[in-house]
């Protein structure tokens, strides 16, 4: 028996993954988290008082605790930590979620990090933006999916995204009662999914990443691509997010890492002690790469010795994968979607998933939460992929993949 | 035994790969008798600038039935699109980036096939610089990072230089609202935010497609040049009945004839061609007078009620010209396509009429005007321009040039081509056979394809001509040699 706890965002893809398989599971929800679809004779625990639901993880015979979304991490780790199961290292926990403590902790193993202020007050915020170089990135100190994220080339527009955020409720649901000031990573983005197994780190999926910036700062996340070779900057990269695992106590389950390569070499954006979200939709990774992350984190707890085996064979997939988030060019409530037609028909198309609703307004539209749709790409010719996504961003761009009805209207 | 590059077929190398030297690898590789082909381009091949743009309306300058990389298979754009489900008309002209994903679709399939039959596939992602005579008389390519790769023949098949600066805008180069080129079109929309004003320098396709994928996204135009004319509107592009004649008979025409003759018969020929398509006088089928927006206007409901007929006869002006005025010599070629610059800018590159109805719809909308140069442009302080005309002045956030691209003038210096088209001696002008002489009178096994032939084929810039070409020059040589496979 598994245990999922908080399978939301990709996390149900991950519950499913499960239910494929035919591993039994129990999910476990924190408050506040709603309850998701699930698969029919799944059980569920409402979480509570950790120590009602330890005991009922006991009775059940759980044999693992999965973080299945990033509302899962902390409790997952109290969880395997209070069962004595196999687990990531429970007195590194909060330095997994808290941006700040991450880095501190990477400078403490004497890895390249981020340069970091936690900032609470507007004088504090002065006090950081004389210490830092511009630009500067100014972000929640807590939460996910590009939220409430700019990067600032001035003080004033420094001073214009701590008031947006601070003491504001953010994508997790949680009041922002802290802001992070970081050092501006300049270099291209990269995605590195890992599963990790009594402290051995499996690379997955390796991406690189299109990040474009919006005139007030706010970064948009477009797509991410894969990279199906390893050439020795690549290794390089993987090597370091390896030793950030390490360095953060990851040896158990999924990791989503985030890496910028910097003229100084790589350096880490943060690390997701879980699967990657927002969707997981697998049949697009499987035509690339042969598994999926969440299909990898199950193949890991229900067939150690076949996921052992991925070790020896190393890394190469077949063919790439790419992962668009579809845009809408301005607010607007959606009216059609004449732009999917040509979406369709692009080269290397596999699927689209979640497009937003018409007769709704665009959700998310500058988020990374994936509601205002995905598309997915597969191809074994990455430049016949990079040249699609173009099209599909210039379509996007012109205004002409949602045809919204205007603001006002 | 390994074969020396000297051995004909051996190493083939394809510079530049865009349309032009895409078309010449596929032929290469249906044909066979060669060991390896190596194309030479910064750009992936199928993906180069000319069909760069990713922009929807964006449209090729020919017609999807006149857009083939085979010119055995003059359909074959067509297939590719009815394959994935596009619809369209032949005589529809469709996006470019179709186009170039046409392109890359069949570099790919043919490399597949180039590896079924033994032939290796290389490319290195450079510029090359220039073609020397190697030591054992075959030739090394020498590249822009310093390398130098072994040929035994080579295929010239690079584009187009640089885009034009237009005087005007000279001293400007580097100022950050002065984009000078329209491609690709996201740095350009990143010049100027929706509900900006944009001068646009130049009159011709480029500048209407830049114009159109400004107005697209929020942004109002000018569209300026030395002329203030735009082309004429078309619907298609005709290649078979009076276009193939009037080819065969200007093509026919003697090289030897004084000018004025030249252009006597020329018109002569054009003029009895129009009216076999359709006997309708000649200024009831075209607009010679009115300001720019009328004109327009009126070729468009021209082009709507089918009332042009001269559009069925342009596939055969360029064809014709093609054979006709390398007989004529270099200096009386030019001569004649500088006297008929004009007309034959204004018919050969027509507009598609879907592109012509959006540009009325935008002049009507108070969001296109079009207009002659300026007298003069000032940056202001604010970081945006002010251009003056004799009767107005109007302020802009930015300027875009879109008046086309150099063409690139190759040279022959001491043992070696050279391909940076920095050439003050006048374009290369290739032997009949399209080949290059370096040591004069050996033709080398050099070939020029596509709109680097512009000294002897006035009008190559054009992938039907230069597909032509990559089909004929090089394959004739295998056979007349016989290969090494």
């Amino acid at each position: 028996m598994i245990a999922l706890v908080n399978p939301v965002s990709s996390g149900a893809e991950l519950a499913r993954a499960f239910h494929e398989r035919g591993t039994a599971c129990v999910h476990v929800y924190s408050p506040g988290v709603p309850v998701g679809a699930r698969p029919a004779g799944v059980p569920v625990i409402s979480y509570s008082d950790v120590a009602v639901v330890e005991r009922e993880l006991r009775a059940l015979g759980v044999s693992a605790v999965v973080a299945a979304s990033e509302f899962g991490v902390l409790p997952a780790d109290e969880l395997a930590h209070r069962l004595g199961l196999p687990g990531n290292a429970y007195a590194l926990s909060e330095a997994r979620r808290d941006k700040s403590l991450m880095m501190e902790q990477l400078r403490q193993r004497g890895l390249r990090a981020t340069r970091t202020a936690i900032v609470r007050t507007e004088q504090e915020l002065e006090q950081a933006l004389a210490g830092f170089p511009f630009p500067l990135v100014v972000k929640p100190r807590d939460s996910a999916g590009s939220d409430g994220c700019r990067v600032c080339s001035g003080p004033e527009q420094a001073r214009a995204a701590f008031a947006q955020v601070i003491h504001e409720r953010n994508l997790m649901g949680r009041t922002n009662d802290a802001v992070l000031v970081q050092e501006y990573l300049d270099g291209p983005q990269f995605i590195v999914n890992t599963v990790s197994a009594g402290g051995r780190h499996t690379l997955g999926e390796l991406y690189s990443a299109r990040i474009d910036r919006q005139a007030g700062g706010a970064p948009v996340f477009r797509h991410m691509t894969s990279v199906r070779t390893l050439d020795g900057p690549d290794k390089e990269l993987v090597g370091y997010v390896f030793d950030c695992l390490d360095a953060l106590g990851v040896s158990e389950g999924a990791a989503h890492t985030e890496v910028r390569r910097t003229p100084d070499g790589p350096c880490l954006v943060e690390v997701n002690a879980r699967v990657m979200g927002p969707c997981l939709a697998p049949d697009a990774y499987f035509a690339a790469f042969g598994y999926s992350h969440q299909h990898l984190v199950v193949e890991s707890l229900v067939d150690p010795a076949v996921f052992a085996l991925r070790d020896a064979s190393g890394y190469g997939p077949d063919r790439h994968v790419a992962k668009v988030f579809l845009r809408a060019h301005r607010e607007g409530v959606v009216r059609a979607v004449p732009g999917l037609d040509l979406l369709r028909r692009l080269p290397g198309f596999h699927s689209v998933a979640r497009l937003a609703e018409i007769g709704r307004p665009v959700p998310d539209r500058l988020l990374t939460t994936g509601a205002s749709g995905i598309a997915f790409f597969v191809h074994e010719d990455p430049a016949t992929i990079e040249n699609a996504l173009r099209v599909l961003h210039e379509l996007e761009d012109a205004g002409q993949f949602y045809e919204l009805e205007p603001v006002d209207g | 035994m390994r074969l020396s590059s000297t051995t004909p077929g051996e190493q083939v190398v394809i510079i530049g790969c865009g349309m032009t030297g895409v078309s010449a690898y596929l032929q290469l590789v249906r044909h066979g008798g060669v060991r390896g082909v190596t194309l030479v381009d910064p750009h992936e091949p199928g993906f180069g600038p000319a069909f760069g743009s990713a922009h929807v309306h964006a449209l090729c300058n020919t017609p999807a039935g006149d857009t083939s990389l085979l010119p055995d298979q003059p359909d074959d754009l067509c297939d590719y699109l009815r394959g994935r489900g596009w619809p369209h008309d032949r005589a529809a002209f469709v996006p470019r980036f179709q186009a170039a994903q046409y392109a890359r679709t069949r570099f790919l399939e043919h490399r597949r096939m180039a590896q079924a039959r033994g032939i290796t596939t290389r490319h290195v992602r450079e510029r090359a610089l220039r073609v020397a005579v190697g030591p054992d008389g075959g030739y090394l390519v020498h590249l822009a990072s310093g390398g130098t790769l072994p040929a035994s023949e080579v295929l010239v098949c690079v584009g187009l230089g640089e885009p034009i600066v237009p005087m005007l805008m000279t001293p400007y180069v580097g100022h950050p609202t002065f984009v000078p080129t329209p491609y690709p079109a996201a740095s350009m929309l990143r010049a100027v935010e929706p509900g900006g004003d944009v001068l646009v320098l130049g009159s011709r396709l480029s500048a209407i497609e830049t114009a159109l994928v400004l107005i697209d996204s929020g942004r109002r135009v000018v569209i300026s040049s030395p002329s203030g004319e735009l082309p004429a509107v078309r619907t298609r592009l005709a290649r078979t009945g009076p276009a193939a004649l009037l080819a065969a008979q200007l093509g026919g025409l003697p090289g030897d004839l004084p000018d004025a003759a030249m252009d006597r018969e020329a018109a002569r020929l054009l003029i009895r061609a129009i009216r076999r398509v359709k006997p309708l006088a000649l200024r009831r089928q075209i607009v010679g007078d009115g300001d720019p927006h009328d004109r327009l206007r009126r070729e468009t409901a021209l082009a709507e009620a089918d009332d042009a007929p001269w559009q069925d006869v342009v596939a055969g002006v360029i064809d014709g010209l093609n054979e006709w005025l390398p007989l004529a010599g270099p200096d009386r070629a030019a001569a004649f396509m500088k006297r008929h610059r004009s007309l034959i800018g204004r018919y050969v590159s027509a507009i598609p009429l879907d592109s012509a109805r959006r540009l009325l719809d935008a002049i009507d909308r108070g969001r296109l005007r079009v207009r002659t140069y300026p007298a003069g442009i000032e940056p202001t302080v604010a970081g945006g321009w002010t251009a003056t005309w004799e009767d107005s002045s109007r302020h802009f956030d930015a300027v875009v040039a879109a008046a086309g691209n150099h063409r690139l003038t190759l040279h022959v210096d001491g043992d070696a081509l050279h391909l940076d088209g920095t050439s003050v001696a006048g374009p290369l002008r290739p032997a009949e056979d399209l080949r290059v002489m370096i040591r004069p009178p050996v033709r080398e096994r050099i070939w020029l394809v596509g709109p680097t032939t512009h000294a002897r084929n006035p009008i190559t810039n054009y992938l039907h001509a230069a597909a032509g070409q990559a089909g004929t020059v090089f394959v004739n040589f295998l056979d007349q040699v016989g290969a090494p496979v």
